[in-house]
């Protein structure tokens, strides 16, 4: 790979593409692959395809069987709320909380990854597409701004993106969630395909699909298949599922057209009041602290929601005194998450000769089905998909539910699966509000001398009514599944913690009311685009992430049809 | 290096492939059941000793190892040090204590001290009266008469779930007593129990 180190070697590029998650990995690839030299620059450390140091560790290998010693986890205060992320054999993904400090007005749970590949390498891989449903439900109900596209605009590129990345799921042709091109799906469980068919069966317009994974079910362009081992959080050493490091930026780099820069923090955008259009990018290098300014014609900002419109933020000028691209006074704003933590869960007594074989590494789905129609229509807007599954109880059991048992015969009886159970939890789509912001701190500056963020972010009333929705709906089709000892739950969602915020920078027609147009482009400087989650006008209750794929490719072509015809 | 460290490394070098109830035999014919064999880390000696016998005898050796033969007591003293906050390590030390005080009371010696019948005995009724207290907790906060954010922390279900934890992540239950099968290669939703010997699998 063209890894360039020293910035003095060359300045100038076709491109710049700020960040290599899963967006910058796409707009890489895309770029390079039509001919434009490119400048990839990643505020963190390189990570190559297969560079995932504990990808084949079992609990035994680690002294500590995986867990984080309080000395360790002083470093990762806020990663460490997920619950799920913080483990000796990921700790190297995550941002250290100490040395990438924010601001939180309210709980704000930013759980981060600075490094090659980003969060592309940790994601949780469910993709699924957008729907008119999404595109035109502000529009129809007067909430925010418009969508700027429709399904139309980006179904192509859904198409296109998936082809590349390969998703794995069932064509259900639904019009809520478009089926995509998948690669075969994967198997349900005993238990799962009962739930299914009782559910279906009692609830017309409710559907159960299996998880709509970016794992590939067969090999798929010279990347190997699933091999069910669950340890994708880990970095696949077979390639097995999408991240930038096994998909995108080896694409980008087959170009001989990419000059990948890590421990690139970029200051901001370099604006020309001259010539009135920007002109590159100002980098502080991470490990010398020595300032870099590189140029191209165009600029992509994929450097996460966040990532991205702080770097808006701190980009002033002349021109753009409160912010690059924001005479619309709407950059930071309208910054939304997915809620989840509540749903139900339950145990059946059927298929106790039965099991299952292989760690599958997704779940089930049950796509949203409130608020379709008139007759769905419940006392909020939007709604929420379900995410789940089915499995035989283990030891763990015995601890959650405080069995008693002690000796003999309690060991041996951890030894054999217990009841078959499963669980379904609810995702939600938050509303955008203005007033769920973020600002630039400049009293508090991080180590490279740059305002830090200041997050005042909460959900509201409609999240809120929603979430007893997700507990009510979730009991009972788990009861008419002929589950039994159902439980509820609701463990409370912050905003952050379902590592899908979005918002801030977003798209629309107006110039007035958006950061963006329907092409990505900063509306005010057409040059620049921004590509990641930033964008959203809307969050939709989908994973989003395939969506920031498809918008990615999308810009992209769009991007060097206009350098094209000279228009940029 | 003990006798049954030193078969534990031979077969580690030579790779040689012993079957569980060999090894298992190579292993219980050296150790007298019930001895402290580790070398505690935080604990002291005596608190090590009542921590021992309380994990063999949640788990004892059967024709599968017990919570001694897996290492399960040492991981336990690592855990509690290096994970453990300063007032629940507190806790746990007060909550070993406890047990000495009740097996004084009831059979007039330390808990590692009393019959293997006795320990049991014990044990299972401080079990039952953790259970008990957690399932109220549980209750409480459903029923919002204790915050979720309140901190709870109960001697007993502690000590248990860290001693199954030690005891299923350990190599020889993980690979010799479970089915262990790291690189499964695929998903098959819904096969016959009989076909992993009605046994959990590891991973």
């Amino acid at each position: 790979m063209n890894v360039n180190t020293n910035g003095k070697d060359s300045v100038t590029y076709d491109a710049i593409v700020v960040g290599t998650g899963i967006s910058g990995g796409w707009a890489a690839k895309e770029l390079c692959e039509k001919g434009l030299k490119t400048l990839v620059l990643e505020r963190g450390r390189m990570v190559r395809h297969g560079e995932y140091p504990t990808a084949n560790m079992d609990p035994w290998d680690d002294e500590h069987r995986d867990a984080m010693s309080l000395e360790e986890l002083k470093d990762f205060s806020v990663q460490n709320r997920t619950g799920y992320t913080m483990r000796r054999s990921t700790k190297h993904w995550w941002v250290n909380d100490r040395e990438n400090p924010y601001t939180e007005i309210k709980r704000f749970d930013w759980i981060r990854g600075y490094h090659v590949g980003g969060r592309s390498l940790m994601w949780g891989r469910q993709s699924y597409r957008l729907s008119d449903l999404d595109f035109e439900a502000n529009a129809k109900e007067g909430i925010a701004i418009d969508w700027p596209i429709r399904y139309a605009d980006i179904a192509p590129w859904y198409d296109y993106v998936e082809a590349f990345a390969g998703i794995s799921g069932q064509a259900e042709g639904l019009p809520q969630l478009p089926d995509g091109k998948f690669l075969p799906p994967m198997e349900m469980n005993c238990l799962e395909k009962q739930v299914k068919e009782r559910i279906e069966a009692k609830f017309p317009g409710r559907k159960m699909t299996i998880g709509r994974c970016a794992n590939l079910t067969v090999p798929h362009l010279g990347r190997g298949n699933c091999q069910f081992r669950n340890r994708c959080i880990r970095g696949c050493p077979y390639g097995a599922y999408f991240s930038s490091n096994a998909s995108t930026l080896p694409a980008a780099e087959k170009t001989g057209n990419m000059t990948l820069r890590p421990f690139s923090i970029v200051h901001s955008i370099i604006f020309d009041e001259a010539k009135n259009r920007a002109t590159g990018v100002r980098v502080i290098d991470a490990e010398t602290m020595e300032t870099h300014e590189f140029f191209a014609k165009i600029i992509f900002l994929c450097a996460s929601a966040l990532g991205s419109t702080h770097i808006l933020l701190n980009s002033t000028s002349r021109r753009f005194p409160n912010g690059f691209g924001n005479r619309s006074g709407v950059l930071g704003h309208y910054l939304m998450d997915h809620h989840f933590r509540a749903g139900a869960r339950g145990i059946s007594d059927d298929f106790q000769d039965r099991y299952y074989k292989g760690r599958r590494p997704n779940g089930i789905y049950i796509p949203r089905f409130q608020n379709l129609d008139e007759a769905s229509k419940r006392d909020y807007l939007r709604g929420f998909g379900y995410q789940g599954g089915a499995s035989r109880q283990d030891w763990t059991e015995t601890i959650r539910e405080m069995q008693t048992g002690i000796g003999k015969a309690f060991k041996d009886s951890l030894i054999r699966p217990g009841y078959w159970e499963m669980g379904i939890m609810g995702f939600g789509e938050c509303l955008p509000y203005y007033e769920n912001k973020v600002t630039l701190n400049h009293d508090i500056k991080d180590k490279y001398g740059l305002p830090t963020l200041t997050i005042d972010a909460e959900f509201k009333e409609n999240e809120m009514k929603m979430r007893k929705d997700m507990i009510y709906f979730a009991a009972e089709m788990l009861e008419a599944a002929g589950l039994r000892d159902i439980e509820t739950y609701d463990d409370g969602s912050w905003p952050g913690l379902a590592i899908h915020e979005m918002g801030t920078a977003r798209m629309g027609n107006d110039p007035k009311t958006s950061v963006l147009n329907r092409w990505n482009q900063v509306h005010e400087s057409p040059n620049v685009f921004v590509t990641d989650g930033a964008c959203m006008t809307s969050a939709a209750c989908q994973n989003p992430s395939l969506t920031y794929m498809a918008i990615t490719a999308r810009a992209a072509n769009y991007a060097v049809e206009e350098l094209k015809k000279l228009n940029l | 290096m003990d006798r049954r460290e030193a078969i534990k490394k031979t077969i580690l070098l030579t790779g040689y492939a012993l079957s569980a109830p060999t090894l298992h035999t190579l292993l219980s014919s050296c150790t007298p059941e019930r001895e402290v064999n580790w070398t505690p880390r935080f604990f002291d000696a005596s608190q090590a000793a009542t921590l021992t016998h309380m994990a063999e005898t949640l788990l004892p050796r059967t024709k599968t190892p017990g919570a001694i033969d897996t290492g399960v007591p040492a991981f336990m003293d690592l855990i509690i040090r290096d994970t453990f906050l300063p007032e629940d390590q507190q806790k746990f030390i007060a909550g070993l204590a406890d047990v000495d005080d009740r097996a004084v009371k009831a059979f007039g010696k330390p808990f590692a001290e009393c019959k293997i019948k006795q320990q049991h005995q014990l044990m299972e009724q401080i079990d039952a009266e953790a259970a008990a207290d957690g399932k109220a907790h549980k209750e409480a906060v459903k029923a919002g008469r204790v915050s979720r954010d309140e901190p709870y922390f109960n001697f007993f279900l502690a000590f248990k779930w860290l001693a199954l934890y030690g005891y299923f992540t350990s190599e020889f239950v993980g690979t010799k007593v479970l089915n262990y099968d790291p690189i499964p290669g695929g998903y098959k939703g819904c096969i016959p129990l009989s076909e992993t010997g009605n046994r959990n699998w590891s991973l």
